[in-house]
């Protein structure tokens, strides 16, 4: 049966769950997340964002349950080209083609679109190079166009990445762990950047931060997550630090633990 | 219990000793002949020795072995330029990187590196013979004799450079709509590609050499001179022609360095 209220919510989780084997990573009851979001995921390292999020970003696919990207399930949505549209990702990691330059690692953001020869030829002359050149503006990396990305600094690997993102032009903005390996003025410039993307362009943005003080002042929704089940998914203005405390403590945990 | 653990020492051990032991008993088995310099063989070696000091470096002789050397130079890049025709297509296909699923992966692998293993293992002079006997004593004998085998040489290597590139920038590529043949250009290649020309500029100065020993089969070319001078037991134009190999051998060396110094940058 759809619903009306299908249409609002571009994620729609129903009663998800991820195993591994015996192993249970990640249950989740639902979530909806609706157009034009931002929401950031909180929760210690192992207690299965990733997870969540390539399941969001339908780069796995869960166990049990399913998961609706603007109605369709991500179980149907195989096609590069088609879930490229929908979902774009960003990496702790940056990803970028180490040993290519800024140009071609930005404009392959198109590679969805493109057809397999106007690729080739774009290695060695750059097609669409103003879609290149107004995605670096955007991020504030003007001028490294022809520089080979293994030269730039992490903060500029990562507004690559964003400017790359940018280019494939998706609905969704799905960054794991965006900031982690970044200082804290770098990483503050990168949340905004990516916040006011989301705002600029209406796309929905879901992160997962270490950062409550960043979540706090960039979010409008604050999911916590720990051992894989969701412990809480507020609005920023309703999140307490009791929780916070719960989420991130584990001495109790280890008290309590069957020995 | 293992008896390698009650004397003390790991696994790690346990296979020196085995590899040491190895090594002994192969050094055993060989038919060690107590006289194993003949008895003119001191005074052969004196005059190998002898023609090192008087090197022919006669303007006519210079003249041949330049020569010559450019004949042997001919032919290796000709075979080498035929063998990454050859061997880079095979090589990405021989890594399985572009077949959909595992189980067809894992046949394209093992085909391919079937077919590669026999045409390497039969050596280029076999291959020579081969070809002399089928297409008669023409230059296409001699750089196919050599291509075959160097083909199968680079494809095994460059399969293995472009399957072992890191994971996680290819993901990203595929994540913004790249099918597996873009990948292969914008994430594989550019990864690969200085590994891959370092090796193949090592096989190329291999294949100077064997340019230079297959001339050997009546082609021209150093080692078709150097057999010359052998046969008259001429040590002195022997040696010229070996310093004119060395030189070559070294200069296309040089080169790669620079070569891989400027992509570097």
């Amino acid at each position: 049966m759809i619903h009306q209220n299908l249409l609002n919510y571009i994620l729609q989780v129903k009663c998800v769950t991820k195993s591994y084997g015996d192993l249970t990573a990640v249950h989740v009851d639902s979530i909806d997340i609706a157009y034009g979001e931002k929401v950031a995921i909180l929760g210690s390292s192992g207690s299965g964002k990733t997870t969540l999020l390539n399941m969001l970003g339908a780069v796995t696919e869960p166990s049990e349950g399913s998961i609706l990207l603007k109605g369709t399930p991500t179980s149907e949505l195989r096609s590069g080209r088609t879930l490229s549209q929908l979902v774009g990702f960003i990496h702790q990691r940056f990803d970028l083609v180490q040993n290519l330059n800024v140009v071609n690692n930005v404009l392959a953001g198109k590679l969805g679109q493109w057809n397999f020869l106007k690729s080739i030829i774009s290695l060695v002359s750059p097609r669409e190079v103003e879609i290149a050149i107004r995605a670096l503006d955007k991020v504030a990396l003007p001028n490294k166009l022809r520089i080979r990305a293994s030269k730039l600094s992490g903060g500029e690997q990562q507004r690559v990445a964003i400017a790359r993102l940018l280019v494939q032009d998706p609905e969704l903005i799905i960054a794991d762990e965006p900031v982690s390996s970044l200082d804290p003025t770098r990483a503050r410039n990168i949340v905004r950047l990516l916040v006011d993307i989301s705002n600029e362009s209406s796309k929905t943005l879901i992160a997962s931060i270490h950062s409550v003080e960043l979540a706090r002042e960039y979010f409008n929704r604050i999911i916590g997550i720990k051992k894989g089940e969701i412990q809480f998914d507020v609005l920023t203005h309703s999140l307490t630090d009791a929780m916070l405390d719960d989420l991130y403590n584990l001495s109790t945990d280890l008290l309590n633990e069957p020995s | 219990m293992n008896p390698h653990k009650l004397l003390g020492i790991g696994n790690r051990g346990l296979l020196t000793l085995i590899l040491l032991g190895i090594f002994t008993v192969s050094l055993f088995s060989l038919k060690w002949e107590l006289n194993i310099f003949h008895s003119g063989g001191t005074k052969s070696i004196l005059d190998m020795l002898h023609g090192l000091i008087t090197l022919d470096i006669s303007p006519s002789f210079l003249g041949m072995a330049l020569q010559s050397s450019w004949i042997t130079l001919n032919y290796a890049v000709a075979s080498i330029s035929l063998a990454i025709l050859i061997g880079f297509p095979l090589g990405i296909i021989g890594s399985g990187i572009l077949t959909p699923s595992r189980y067809s992966r894992m046949w394209t692998i093992y085909s391919v590196r079937c077919i590669l293993s026999i045409l390497r293992s039969i050596h280029e002079l076999v291959w020579a013979w081969f070809f002399v006997v089928a297409i008669g004593l023409t230059p296409i004998a001699a750089i196919l004799a050599l291509a075959i085998p160097y083909s199968s040489i680079l494809a095994r290597i460059y399969a293995d450079i472009i399957s072992d590139v890191p994971n996680n920038a290819l993901q990203s590529l595929r994540a913004s709509g790249a099918s597996e043949m873009k990948v292969l250009f914008y994430g594989r290649l550019p990864h690969a590609l200085p590994d891959m020309l370092s090796y193949t500029f090592y096989r190329f100065e291999c294949g100077i050499r064997s340019a230079a020993i297959l001339s050997f089969i009546g082609i021209r070319g150093l080692g078709y001179q150097i057999q010359i001078s052998l046969d008259e037991l001429l040590y002195n134009q022997v040696w010229t022609l070996l310093i004119f190999l060395i030189l070559l051998i070294t200069i296309v060396d040089m080169w790669s360095s620079s070569v891989r110094k400027s992509l570097a940058k």
